[in-house]
């Protein structure tokens, strides 16, 4: 559940979900490109880059000096897990309740 | 954000439908997902006041979710707050389950909606707690 808190802490900011949003639609990028088109300074982008990569939704590769980031599968999986599971829970619930009701009430669909 | 919302129609009335949705030998027949069992529990829907329920899935792993029946309001609505508890029995961020429905042409239709509580909710609901707890204590000790 922290975790999950994490994610959604570090996602309430337009930036930040906007920047994962890009790398997950384009792969791995260096942070000049995530700057790039934001009007935002090389600091800012890493700092939020930080708060991505502890909340586990983004993964850093350092090649020399430069630093690739790519979207981190452990961390949005969490985040599917969880939504996933709610309507999962209430599908699967419905359709034993339309099972049931068949079953009791002797309708036949 | 994390808003749920479902629709299902049944070719029965609202009366029986109301039934299947608040009544705990019916709840018991369909609650949760395929090959879940629920072997403790307190579902009952048809009056306010508190619920659990622990499922077991074929692992034999268990998950307890518990909640408070805030509202009962036959045969259109009834509403449930909703905690999933983890290993240490811990209960997590409360949400909120409405069950509403409405009379079809060909029978019923149930709505699903499962939301998460906002700040100010939750905080009104710990208020309203205290508020019981504190009259119950206040009987108590007159």
């Amino acid at each position: 559940m922290t975790a999950l808190i994490k994610s959604f802490a570090a996602l309430s900011d337009e930036t930040r979900l906007s920047i994962l949003e890009q790398l997950m639609q384009q792969g791995e990028l260096p942070a000049g490109a995530l700057a790039q088109g934001r009007g935002i300074t090389a600091p800012a982008i890493s700092r939020h880059l930080k708060v991505l990569r502890e909340a586990g939704l983004v993964r850093q590769r350092a090649v020399g000096t430069k630093r690739y980031y790519s979207p981190n599968g452990d961390g949005l999986r969490l985040i599917a897990d969880w939504t996933i599971s709610r309507r999962t829970f209430w599908e699967t619930g419905l359709d034993r309740l339309e099972a049931a009701i068949q079953k009791d009430e002797g309708w036949l669909k | 954000m994390t808003e749920l919302h479902m629709t299902r129609d049944f070719p029965i009335p609202a009366e029986r439908l109301f039934a299947w949705v608040s009544r705990p030998e019916n709840l018991l027949k369909w609650w949760g997902p395929e090959g879940m069992h629920v072997p403790e529990g307190d579902l009952d829907f048809t009056r306010t006041g508190p619920w659990y329920s622990v499922m077991v899935n074929g692992d034999g792993q268990r998950f307890k979710v518990s909640g408070h029946v805030t509202h009962v309001s036959p045969p259109t609505s009834l509403g449930f707050t909703w905690g999933w508890h983890d290993n240490n029995d811990r209960r997590g961020a409360e949400s909120h389950v409405t069950f509403a429905i409405a009379a079809t042409p060909t029978g019923s239709r149930l709505t699903l909606d499962h939301r998460d509580l906002d700040d100010s909710e939750q905080s009104e609901r710990h208020e309203q707690g205290w508020a019981s707890t504190l009259r119950k204590l206040a009987a108590l000790l007159d």
